[in-house]
């Protein structure tokens, strides 16, 4: 394999998508080099610390403990291992709360595995997509959940960082907007998903511990 | 009898006619056109070169060939077929000449007559390399005694660039027709109708017509023997030393002129039966520098070191394994450790050097195909055309090559045409295999693979499997909304309903939805690993595209059955997740402005499906019909009222009436007034249109 390669795991039940995404990312001249598909969450907790990924493909939906948990537990143990979650679903909710959880973006299945390549070494090399009904969510969560601690809120920047991507401006007008470069939009924006993943993420495993078991 | 059986050995060669562009002569009856006739190719014509009156002294005429004819076995055949009877030579010979500008004043050389003769009169040999015509004076067989007189030679692979006849006079002895004639035909003049020479091979031997040189004299019976004599082409001329000469220290040596991969040497005993025993305990040493310069053999062997010997007109072929060294190299040395007197004794020694052919194009259907490091065929191709190169000197008889196809052909086949034509294989990988011919009629030991790969049709593939098969999911998935809906309908008083709703909606999505999406990543893999015409690639472009959108309404249709999102909030939110899809990737930018929560008001399935369908089609019309840039969708809940309003900053909506468009309006109104809301359009200052749509929330 190509050093540069990015190893990554699927951590996915439906096999099919799965072998199918794995030959995709698996073509010669690929960026990824996909390692293993695990079926549960449980699987993929025994297997990750034996060989550690660079980065965690998720679905939502799995047998046992699912996706969000899967994710909180394994940032928990790798805190720098970057979990993307690859869902059916485009609910909100699921969505968001696995964002919490500790994942750095999410992609929906029909997403072409191209798009899913590239979305993997953009997060890869610290990037945080937000679209901006997400944005609309982080903002109303840190309304709503005022965070322990003051350093753990939003502070001015990143506020005026979330309001202008919930008017649906790209990064670069918003760098141009606010006088900075894109590098610092996004800097911004990653840091507002870790205080979110501190803010919930015990939240989320008392949330969701209880149900798959 | 021989003459016979030579005629047709010859004619069952493949032989390519030599082109001449132009003919000369020191006399000639008649116009210029009429000697023409000698070159345009048809063997009868009423007139051609003759020479009438001019039968006191020899007459020429020169034939200057279009390129220079390079081959070692030429057949010269001269048609008098004029209608008049023995119209043909008398007394006559051939020369040639390699001079660039063949003349008169060029100069010929005898034309080395390997074997002649003539249909209707005896030829023999004359004085000086000319051929005489015995006297006839009747006709005994009642038929025309046209001539035809063919002569083969061996040229030697001469550059020659044109021949030479010269007809000489004879006198007649018969009574009143006695005199000088050019012919044994009643009006002493000949009709030469045609002159072909046709080129019958081209030796791959290189040795011939090589300088040999030999250490000391040679045998001296009536005439002295040439060392040459081993690489003049005929096996009936023989060299060995002379009596004075003790095998030691004797050698012949031959010199290629250039450096050459050797394939097999030929050793060639004589013709005869005599003193065969001299051909054995041969030695033949292979230099790449000049021995005379103290140079050491690269190659070497001693040949038959038993004394044994191959038959009369036998030849022992010596290939790379026979000896040791190096196969490769310029001289030749052949001495002898043979304690037979007047060893070693040879007729001929050739040398045949690597021939390898080479792919120089490839077309699948008249389509060139690149022939760099890897051959590929596009799927649905019925004829593959292999363009093949030997580079090498020399060019056999009757066939070039032989050749299969592992995988297809079990044996090899045979091909005088350096245009390989074949019956493109199904899909699969294959490998076309290429074995050059020598002239002597041996097979080069090296072989040619070249393999290839014929692309799958895409019906024939994997992916279009995968295709059919989600055609047919896709069809389920259809028909399970249908009946989804019917039972929702029948559902709709009982209190199972939302668990039922909740469970279609999940499993269509975990089912059938991996099952697209395992689709639509197949087709992209499909696309990256075979090539594919580009008609091919679009067409799985669009089917990708088409199973990506399967996936899109099959998430709208489960959004809307899913007793989850019966909600005002989730409402919304499906709305702007929608629009953000919808046009960003069409480059509209779309600005949403909405509250960040959204009261908790119960939305039934079916007004929040209505909603979502106007919603969508006014946001199609933007699309389609306005050009906009820009769409900014507005959001509210005020004084219990579900407020959309879209703006698009286009050019403005069509007319009441008519116009493009219009339908999708009344669809829309129709839509919002079934569930008891409304749905207006108005243009906006800036040329735009504001879409407003209203829901009462009870």
């Amino acid at each position: 394999m190509n050093p540069s390669t990015i190893p990554i795991v699927l951590i996915e039940d439906n096999e099919p998508y799965a072998r199918a995404l794995e030959k995709f990312f698996n073509l010669p001249g690929s960026a990824i080099d996909c390692r293993a598909i695990y079926g549960s969450s449980e699987q993929a907790l025994v297997e990750i610390p034996k060989n550690p990924p660079a980065v965690a493909l998720v679905d939502i939906n799995l047998p046992g403990q699912n996706g969000m948990e899967c994710i909180a537990q394994l940032k928990e143990l790798y805190p720098q291992l970057v979990c993307l979650v690859l869902t059916m679903y485009e609910e909100d909710h699921l969505i968001f709360d696995a964002l919490r959880a500790g994942a750095c973006g999410y992609l929906l299945k029909r997403t072409p595995p191209a798009e899913i390549a590239d979305a993997i070494q953009v997060a890869r090399d610290g990037g945080s997509p937000m679209s901006p009904h997400i944005a609309r969510q982080v903002v109303g969560f840190f309304h709503r959940s005022p965070p322990p601690k003051p350093d753990h809120s939003l502070t001015a920047r990143e506020q005026q960082v979330l309001d202008l991507l919930i008017d649906g401006k790209a990064y670069k007008e918003i760098a141009h907007d606010l006088g900075v470069s894109i590098d610092t939009v996004r800097t911004h924006v990653r840091k507002v998903y870790d205080k979110l993943h501190i803010h919930s993420r015990t939240e989320i495993i008392l949330k969701f511990g209880k149900k798959g078991r | 009898m021989i003459l016979a059986i030579m005629t047709l050995a010859v004619s069952a060669r493949a032989r390519s006619s030599v082109a001449f562009r132009e003919v000369m002569t020191t006399y000639h009856a008649g116009t210029g056109e009429d000697v023409k006739r000698t070159i345009d190719g048809w063997e009868a014509s009423p007139k051609g070169w003759s020479v009438e009156p001019q039968f006191e002294q020899a007459q020429t005429a020169i034939f200057v060939a279009a390129e220079p004819i390079e081959a070692d076995l030429l057949n010269l055949t001269m048609f008098f077929m004029s209608g008049r009877p023995n119209a043909s030579f008398a007394y006559f010979s051939i020369s040639y000449t390699t001079d660039a500008q063949p003349g008169f004043q060029s100069e010929w050389h005898d034309l080395p007559m390997f074997n002649f003769g003539a249909t209707t009169s005896n030829l023999r040999r004359g004085p000086g390399n000319r051929l005489i015509a015995d006297e006839v004076s009747y006709i005994v067989t009642g038929k025309i005694p046209d001539n035809m007189i063919w002569i083969s030679a061996r040229t030697q692979r001469k550059a020659i660039t044109g021949f030479r006849i010269q007809v000489y006079p004879v006198v007649r002895n018969e009574g009143l027709l006695r005199g000088p004639a050019m012919s044994w035909s009643r009006d002493r003049d000949f009709v030469l109708t045609e002159f072909r020479v046709e080129v019958v091979s081209t030796t791959t031997n290189v040795a011939l017509g090589a300088p040999v040189t030999a250490t000391h004299p040679l045998y001296f019976e009536f005439e002295k023997m040439t060392a040459d004599a081993l690489t003049d082409g005929w096996p009936s001329t023989i060299a060995h030393p002379s009596e004075d000469v003790t095998g030691k220290g004797f050698h012949f040596e031959i010199d290629l002129g250039t450096e050459r991969a050797f394939d097999h040497l030929t050793l060639r005993q004589r013709g005869d039966t005599f003193n065969l025993d001299r051909f054995g305990k041969m030695r033949i040493c292979i230099y790449q520098q000049d021995p005379k310069e103290g140079a050491a053999p690269t190659w070497q062997v001693l040949n038959r070191p038993d004394g044994s010997y191959p038959a009369q007109g036998e030849a022992d072929i010596l290939r790379a394994s026979n000896g040791e060294g190096v196969f490769h190299g310029r001289y030749l040395r052949i001495s002898t450790e043979n304690p037979v007197p007047l060893s070693p004794m040879l007729a001929e020694v050739e040398v045949y050097e690597t021939r390898t052919a080479r792919l120089v194009s490839l077309k699948a259907d008249d389509r060139p195909l690149g022939v760099g490091s890897e051959l590929r065929i596009p799927p649905g191709a019925l004829r593959l055309a292999f363009q093949w190169e030997i580079p090498q000197s020399g060019k056999p008889y009757d066939r070039l090559y032989r050749w299969k196809v592992a995988g297809v052909n079990h044996d090899w086949q045979t091909s005088d045409s350096l245009l390989l034509e074949i019956p493109c294989p199904p899909a699969g990988e294959f490998q076309v295999e290429i074995q050059a011919a020598h002239s002597d009629g041996t097979w080069d030991a090296s072989v040619l693979r070249l393999p290839f790969t014929v692309s799958a049709r895409f019906t024939q593939t994997a992916a279009f499997l995968w295709l059919i098969g989600g055609v047919t999911l896709l069809i389920g998935v259809l028909v399970s909304r249908y009946f989804a809906r019917r039972k929702i309908a029948r559902l709709e008083a009982k209190s199972a309903l939302s668990a039922e709703r909740s469970r279609i909606a999940r499993n269509m999505h975990d089912d059938v939805g991996a099952r697209l999406a395992q689709l639509a990543v197949l087709q992209d893999v499909f696309a990256r690993e075979h090539s594919m015409a580009p008609a091919a690639k679009s067409d799985l472009a669009a089917l990708t595209a088409h199973t990506r959108e399967a996936m899109v309404s099959l998430d709208e249709a489960v959004w809307t059955v899913n007793p989850r999102n019966d909600t005002l909030s989730s409402l919304a939110a499906f709305l702007m997740q929608h629009a953000d899809h919808y046009l960003t990737p069409l480059g509209i930018a779309c600005r949403l402005d909405g509250p960040n929560t959204w009261p908790d008001v119960p939305l039934r399935a079916g007004i929040r499906h209505e909603v979502a369908l106007a919603f969508k089609e006014a946001l199609q019309n933007i699309v389609k019909h306005s050009a906009a840039s820009e769409v900014e969708l507005t959001l509210r809940h005020e004084a219990g009222r579900f407020i959309i309003r879209v703006a698009d900053n286009g050019c403005g909506f069509p007319e009441k009436t008519g116009g493009p468009g219009e339908d999708g309006l009344i669809n829309m109104r129709q839509r919002l007034e079934s569930i008891g809301g409304t749905c207006a359009w108005l243009p906006r200052e800036n040329g735009g249109t504001l879409v407003e749509m209203k829901l009462p929330l009870s």
